[in-house]
């Protein structure tokens, strides 16, 4: 018996160690080969607005490089340019990651936690050439997404396509791809503004004998537009009391005014002030007197109004 | 045993004297020794062919067989309710890729409860079936349900096998029928059915559904019908549908219970959500944005139904806003004003609310809903796989309807309780006192819509839209919108200790419906698009399927159809995931039967269209 006990013995370690073959068909062996990629750490958006009419204006991100060797493999950064053409009513431009410019390595200094980190940018003018688009393919609204890609010294380059959510956002925060607005300044000239009122007694805006007129923000500083209204009360002091004489007098049904807007204004922001009895419409012609809005009898609603010509 | 405790004596008494002499003869004498043994016991009757485990079909209680159909019949149209509901934002899917998540797993469970369950089952009631032993009523009500299932699956999987499948010895591996012949023969099947239920009776038969009404069970038949005639673009057929489910009382549906053991046969929805260490289902930001409004019960296109549907834990979500009201006039602007509270984000238990929009879905509808809700509703966007954080009692659970768990009775307008020291920091969370817990509400005694009356109403006004009949699909509409509002708000009575004060009375369902109703008559037929492919103006369409998709609430088969039959509504959420490739036209062939059956291949991708889909293009599904 005690040879026998051996024997099994044997029998069994061979047993084993014959479970203990790596045989790397094993699918255990296929989850543990797993590689390590790389991401680009968002610290901050520092600036994600460009202005068309600027072509200076820049989308500004600062990011941090980690890899698995902590920077060790960190060639270069891509940037990239995606239009999302928000403005179907000048076409749809289809803009797939054109290349804008690459970074090198070199350009990344090493941050507090021993990561290569670097403030990256691209001017509105570079983002637009590498487009290749017209401009007038560009409206503001559209939005430029803005896509990184990080290429490893071992020739494995990563983008916004190789991320899903748990790495976009969280611990790496990582998206690759971050979206910059299109805004433009308003054209320099003179915008004329046609004002109808329907009852023939001027504008009662928001009040119910005046009130405050069409503001006229350039950066800054207010310019008024109104038919004057003829009555007291509530009227007094505000824009449509002709008394203030900032608004336009009139014959009670129409009137024009002229706004100018000087060269180098950076934004004009059109503030409708409401319609109190739905007596009002108006018209605003650009600078080469063709129609940008039209607003017709009681339809305005108070807030800002689409009025645009961009400056090229 | 006898000479095998002698032989073993033996053998004991051989090893003991020889002591291991020499191993191999003992080995191969002992292989001699148990070949002898097994030969010695060959004396198995080959030729019996009946299974002593079970019964043979003849000796089958048609009555037990009958309950299986309908049981098999109810867990496939849960899988089908389940994707479909998923597919329409109506639940909220998890899964950035839709190839994973509808993968050859999604539709496992109808085809095996169809091929090896009903089938079979049917036809061992179908062959005891004789004018001495009349099972009319067994065979018509057994056939609808595996018509539907046959619908539903092509629906869902195009070709699939049917005029091979169940006949072992001739077909064992049987290959798939075109799509729109498996249509054509579901339908053979319904109309077979309406005869053999005509004039029926249950008689020994446990009805689930109908308690036995033949009527009822016509109707469902004529419903189904019509539902598939929808698919196939045959709007006239819709539209001049009777004898279909069109009132509440006929309502299809499976009725759960309150038992907890043996078997526990409450609403898997309050099962997962009504217990001890909190909820466990995340609902859609896409329906409740649909449905809560912006300011609550403040806004007037508040949902009325939307208390019954979900149970908020919670008055804020971390990172978005609430209201409160300045009942006591604390912050000293007057009495009675209401405030926004906003909320600064919390990482723990919603990571995603301190961080900034996902950039594809920035500048879209989706930027305010993509990671939170407001007025303390809890969900997740559809496509969200994130981790699950310690949030089981502040995300939003079921409500009464369907699940049976409890009617959402607080108010979003909680009254400012502060010494304005801070003005943000209210104290209203302890006094909250929402929050789910083991038997709570209804106690799980909810339903498995399969077919409501609503649903009719909302097909009908579909198919009149497709002909130009704007009147009738008006008409439809509202019809549509009030059956399922007073059907939802029925449930309320389930949940016996719900605070009611916040429940809407009828004038608040009166004017939802008529804005509702004044909203479609305005609409133009076809959407306005943006230049994300969201509505800047919601066409006719859109606003048909946004009701319909509430109506569905709770199942949702037919959400996945609506959207290959119109390509809208272009409304829905975007995938949380910014590349999830593309939506599903159908889904890929059970695992099980791919990987047994060589006849069938199984697909790479979810483009194959069902032959009835007119491949229209959702933008939402486009990504």
């Amino acid at each position: 018996m005690k040879n026998i006990m051996k024997f099994l013995s044997f029998l069994s370690i061979a047993v084993l160690l014959t479970a203990c073959d790596k045989n790397p068909d094993n699918v255990i062996y296929t989850v543990l080969d797993f590689e390590t990629g790389a991401v680009l750490r968002t610290l901050s958006v520092d600036a994600a607005v460009y202005n068309s009419s600027q072509p200076d204006s820049e989308f500004i991100v600062t990011v941090e490089e980690q890899d698995e060797q902590d920077g060790g493999l960190f060639e270069s950064v891509d940037m990239a340019v995606t239009l999302r053409d928000l403005t179907p009513g000048n076409g749809t431009s289809v803009v797939n990651s054109a290349h804008i410019k690459t970074i090198d390595a070199s350009a990344f200094t090493t941050g507090p936690v021993g990561l290569p980190r670097a403030t990256l940018s691209a001017t509105y003018a570079e983002a637009f050439g590498a487009m290749g688009l017209s401009p007038s393919d560009i409206e503001p609204g559209d939005v430029f997404s803005m896509e990184l890609y990080v290429n490893l010294t071992d020739g494995r380059r990563f983008g916004p396509g190789d991320v899903g959510t748990s790495v976009t956002g969280g611990f790496f925060s990582s998206p690759f791809a971050y979206n910059a607005l299109v805004t433009c300044s308003p054209a320099p000239g003179d915008y004329r503004v046609e004002m109808h009122d329907s009852f023939g007694d001027g504008w009662q805006t928001n009040t119910g004998s005046g009130g405050d007129g069409i503001h006229v923000d350039l950066d800054g500083t207010i310019v008024v537009v109104g038919l004057c209204s003829p009555y007291g009360g509530s009227n007094i002091g505000t824009d449509m009391d002709p008394a203030n004489g900032v608004c336009t007098p009139n014959n009670g049904y129409d009137g024009t005014q002229i706004v100018n807007i000087p060269a180098g204004t950076v934004s004009a922001l059109w503030n409708f002030p409401g319609d109190q009895y739905g007596e009002i419409s108006f018209e605003v012609y650009g600078t080469s007197d063709q129609l940008l809005l039209a607003v017709g009898l009681g339809e305005g609603i108070a807030g800002l109004l689409p009025v645009t010509e961009c400056a090229l | 045993m006898k000479l095998r405790r002698n032989h073993f004596k033996i053998f004991a008494s051989y090893i003991k004297i020889t002591i291991m002499k020499n191993i191999y003869k003992f080995l191969i004498l002992t292989l001699v020794a148990t070949g002898t043994m097994f030969y010695s016991c060959e004396t198995i009757v080959l030729e019996e062919l009946t299974s002593p485990n079970a019964l043979s079909p003849s000796q089958a209680d048609p009555d037990l067989l009958l309950n299986s159909v309908q049981l098999a019949y109810r867990s496939s149209m849960v899988t089908f309710n389940n994707n479909g509901a998923d597919t329409g934002r109506i639940d909220m899917m998890f899964g950035t890729s839709y190839l994973n998540r509808f993968g050859g797993g999604t539709m496992n469970n109808p085809w095996t409860q169809l091929y090896s369950g009903m089938i079979p089952d049917i036809a061992a009631i179908e062959a005891q079936n004789s004018p001495d032993n009349d099972l009319s009523f067994h065979v018509g009500i057994a056939k609808i349900m595996q018509a539907d299932v046959m619908l539903q699956l092509v629906d869902w999987l195009g070709d699939i096998v049917f005029s091979q499948a169940n006949q072992p010895i001739e077909f064992p591996t049987p290959e798939v029928d075109d799509d729109a012949d498996v249509y054509a023969a579901a339908l053979a099947l319904l109309s077979e059915a309406n005869t053999l239920l005509n004039g029926a009776s249950a008689g020994t038969a446990t009805d689930l559904y109908f308690g036995g009404s033949a009527d009822s069970w016509m109707k469902l038949g004529n419903s189904i019908k019509m539902r598939a005639d929808l698919n196939m673009g045959n709007y006239s057929s819709v539209v001049n549908a009777s004898g279909v489910i069109d009132s509440t009382a006929d309502d299809f549906e499976f009725a759960y219970g309150t038992n907890q053991l043996s078997p526990d046969n409450r609403h898997p929805d309050y099962v997962a959500d009504y217990r001890s260490d909190g909820a466990n289902i995340y609902n859609s930001h896409w329906l409740m944005d649909v449905m809560i409004g912006d300011f609550g019960d403040l806004s007037a296109d508040t949902d009325p139904r939307r208390r019954y549907f979900w149970f908020r834990q919670i008055y804020i979500t971390p990172g978005n806003y609430s209201l409160t009201e300045d009942t006591n006039n604390i912050i000293g602007n007057g009495a009675g004003l209401v405030y926004f509270i906003n909320d600064a984000g919390n990482q723990e238990v919603l990571s995603c609310s301190v961080e900034s929009v996902l950039p594809h879905l920035e500048f879209t509808p989706d930027e305010v809903r993509w990671c939170s809700m407001h007025l303390g509703y809890w969900g997740r966007l559809h496509g969200n796989a994130r981790g699950i954080p310690p949030d089981n009692f502040s995300r939003t659970a079921q409500g009464v309807y369907p699940a049976g768990g409890k009617f959402d009775g607080n108010t979003d307008t909680w009254t400012y309780q502060n010494d304005n020291s801070d003005p943000f920091q209210i104290e209203i969370a302890p006094a909250w006192g929402q929050q789910v817990g083991f038997n709570l509400g209804g106690n799980g005694a909810g339903i498995e819509p399969m077919f409501l009356a609503s649903w009719t109403d909302f097909m009908k006004a579909e198919a009149n839209l497709q002909l130009g009949n704007t009147g009738a699909a008006a008409t439809y509409f509202e019809a549509g919108i009030r059956k399922s509002i007073a059907k939802v708000m029925s449930f309320g009575a389930l949940d016996a200790s719900a605070d009611m004060t916040y429940a809407p009375d009828a004038a608040a369902v009166d004017a939802f419906v008529a804005l509702k109703v004044a909203e479609f008559n305005a609409a133009p037929m076809a959407n306005v698009l943006d230049g994300n492919g969201f509505p800047s103006t919601k066409g006719k369409m859109e606003l048909l399927g946004e009701q319909y998709f509430v109506s569905q609430f709770g199942a949702g088969a037919d959400a996945f159809n609506f959207m290959r039959r119109t390509g809208l509504p272009a409304g829905m959420s975007r995938n949380f995931g910014a590349l999830p490739g593309d939506f599903p036209s159908t889904v890929l062939y059970p695992t099980g039967e791919v990987s047994a059956n060589p006849n069938i291949d199984q697909r790479t991708d979810l483009n194959t269209q069902v032959f009835w889909d007119p491949g229209l293009v959702n933008p939402a599904n486009n990504q």
